[in-house]
């Protein structure tokens, strides 16, 4: 299947009325305050096992898609982002909706979220072919060392403490050892205990991390109130002028977006927030900024959406995921047997097109979406949360649950919210955790693979010129803030 | 006040996670060696816990020293930093209660309670803890424990045919 046929395909029926599925679901996440994309994916992620893996990789980036883009209405309807990554966007949403302009501030927003979601669709069909054509000849010493050095990155590039984020990545990995060791089939580090036989699920623990721990958060805040500016289509349709007028912010923003999104753990909130930074430094009315700026708002949602592209770009690629979302897109390509890399374009193309095509198809859905129905979307502002949140908890119970029907998988679920809550207020970063769940075990995998072909010798790391070169990048990373504080000394 | 918090909490978070890194360096300890492959399964987690252990010991150190530990700026989980943005009071009381709750519900679930009665239970009680204890806010959360959990059991039952505890 070509990109082309990709297109095509996601007009059948079954596709659009998935990938717009999708989208809605995504957007309505986005909307809602204390409900995130990520634990939308994470919860959607079981109910995927029952569909064909083209299908489920068009809902997965639907959803992520709709809910990166849902966050605007919230931030500026509510000042309150419904999305972590729209907290820039409030700062001058908000107040051009209260001086009456919410339709304008909506459109703006929107407008700059498709220009942000399409150049990073560019971006990503141009980069990822080109970058996996040059990892194929990638052998186990240049993957594992790929890997380690994705790991030190995601490490060293989420922002704060390098520390604590080497415990966060290497918490993650060692909880992911429990179970049977897929190279000698021998179950190890269980302590005895018949529930860990088949070690920690990915999905438990995303589930409990990122959907549990969020709603016992929120329920701190089940008391707030919803202040809002009435949402109106006045200017909703931005004209081809604004267009032309913030064009060059659009795809500074979007470029901004791009390569924040392609570095691992960094994210569309870090994205939008230097897309601001840098609109208010060029702006010739900085003074603006804050105070209902419309280049405020172009700048915040065109590297947001921006992000999505970049952060496909490795994942597609190299197998690397760069944050939470593309963790669990990667967890459900493994779900369905298949393992994104280099050699995903020669195996599965289809699913690489799939994947091009609905991030490009939800886009424009998503566009369509908010300029005819923001209205309704605005109205999801005032579910009661005392009603949403339990329902949500009976769906991370399920979504635990139903992959494997284990019942020990509600409780790991529950520990691993536990896990989440602490690790989140001793401010540890949550990204290397996951990111380290998720690829420790294929380092080791790799790793153990490299060591037979060389007899258990390690020299063939330091003598092959690409593994040498991403093992220095990662024990560079992994020095440099020793490095720096040597210097400053 | 708020830098020794953060400095106990370091120093917790350090004990906690050098605790969990010997448990998991001894357990490896106990892998017997490979048979074929020359790391075996118990190796990488040797070294990944010896790495995670001498790392607690940095943050214990830097803790009890009481010299500066960089925090993490970036955060998944919105809303735990205790900063209200508007006039309304917090709920730690009733977060801890959604723990406690959900910890129930599994326990329903576990014991063999089904799953449509546990559920009904469950919305219903985190429902009414949630509102402001009126009959009419209890009312409602009823109404909708009952709704929702014959509409979650038959969805997923029925429709979606996935296997509910």
């Amino acid at each position: 299947m070509t990109l082309l046929d990709a297109f095509v395909h996601l007009l059948a029926p079954t596709q659009l009325a998935i990938m717009l599925g999708g989208v809605l679901l995504g957007i309505a996440v986005g909307v809602m305050p204390g409900i995130t994309a990520g634990m939308l994916l994470a919860l959607t992620l079981p109910f995927t096992y029952s569909m064909n893996s083209v299908n489920a990789v068009i809902l997965l980036v639907s959803m992520f898609v709709g809910g990166v883009s849902g966050g605007l209405v919230t931030a500026t309807l509510m000042r309150i982002p419904g999305e972590p990554n729209a907290i820039m966007t409030t700062l001058d949403g908000y107040p051009l909706a209260r001086r009456g302009f919410p339709g304008r501030a909506l459109g703006l927003g929107n407008a700059a979220s498709i220009v942000g979601g399409a150049l990073s669709w560019v971006a990503l069909v141009l980069l990822t072919g080109p970058l996996a054509k040059a990892a194929i000849i990638f052998g186990p010493w240049e993957n594992f060392a790929l890997l380690l050095m994705a790991l030190a990155l995601i490490t060293s590039l989420s922002r704060g403490s390098f520390l604590k984020g080497m415990i966060a990545a290497l918490l993650g990995v060692l909880l992911a050892m429990p179970g049977v060791d897929e190279t000698s089939g021998r179950v190890r580090l269980t302590f005895e205990i018949d529930a860990l036989t088949n070690g920690f699920q990915l999905l438990p623990v995303v589930v409990g991390m990122f959907a549990l721990s969020q709603i016992v958060a929120d329920t701190l805040h089940v008391d707030q109130g919803t202040d809002h500016v009435r949402a109106n289509m006045r200017g909703i349709l931005i004209s081809l002028r604004d267009y032309v007028v913030h064009g060059w912010n659009m795809l500074r923003s979007a470029l901004i977006g791009v390569w924040i999104g392609v570095l691992p753990g960094v994210g569309a909130t870090v994205a939008s927030i230097v897309a601001y930074s840098t609109a208010k430094s060029l702006s010739k009315t900085p003074e603006a900024f804050g105070t209902g700026s419309e280049e405020a708002i172009v700048a915040a949602e065109s590297a947001n959406n921006a992000t999505t592209g970049g952060t496909l770009i490795p994942l597609l690629a190299l197998g690397i995921p760069g944050g939470l979302a593309d963790a669990i897109l990667l967890a459900a390509l493994m779900i369905h047997n298949l393992k994104p890399g280099p050699l995903l374009f020669a195996t599965n193309p289809d699913i690489v097109n799939a994947i091009m095509a609905t991030h490009l198809a939800a886009h424009i859905a998503m566009f369509a979406l908010m300029t005819v129905g923001c209205v309704i979307f605005a109205r999801l502002m005032l579910v009661p949360r005392a009603f949403l949140f339990p329902l949500v908890i009976v769906f991370c119970v399920v979504g635990a649950y139903a992959p494997d029907s284990q019942i020990s998988d509600v409780w790991i679920m529950l520990i691993f919210g536990i896990v989440g809550l602490a690790l989140e207020y001793a401010r540890f970063p949550l990204a290397p955790f996951v990111v380290g769940f998720v690829l420790g075990p294929l380092a080791e995998a790799k790793l153990r693979t490299a060591l037979m072909t060389s007899a258990g010798s390690m020299l063939p790391l330091l003598q092959r010129p690409i593994a040498l070169g991403l093992t220095l990048v990662a024990v560079t990373t992994c020095l440099w803030p020793l490095l720096r504080l040597l210097r400053r000394r | 006040m708020a830098r020794n918090l953060e400095r106990l909490t370091d120093l917790v978070a350090g004990g906690v996670v050098l605790a969990f890194a010997a448990g998991m360096h001894l357990a490896a300890r106990a892998e017997p060696p490979a048979l074929y492959d020359p790391l075996g399964s118990g190796t990488a987690a040797r070294y990944v816990s010896l790495v995670l252990g001498a790392l607690a010991l940095i943050l214990l150190l830097k803790a009890s020293l009481g010299l500066r530990v960089a925090q993490s700026q970036q955060s998944l989980i919105v809303g735990l930093d205790g900063q209200t943005d508007g006039d309304y009071a917090l709920r730690p009381w009733l977060a801890a209660f959604v723990m406690v709750a959900t910890a129930g519900y599994a326990a329903l679930l576990t014991a063999g309670v089904p799953f449509r009665w546990s559920t009904m239970l469950f919305l219903f009680v985190l429902g009414a803890a949630m509102g402001d204890r009126s009959r009419r806010h209890a009312a409602i959360a009823a109404a909708v424990a009952v709704i929702g959990a014959l509409a979650i059991d038959t969805v997923f039952s029925r429709l979606l045919l996935v296997q509910l505890p």
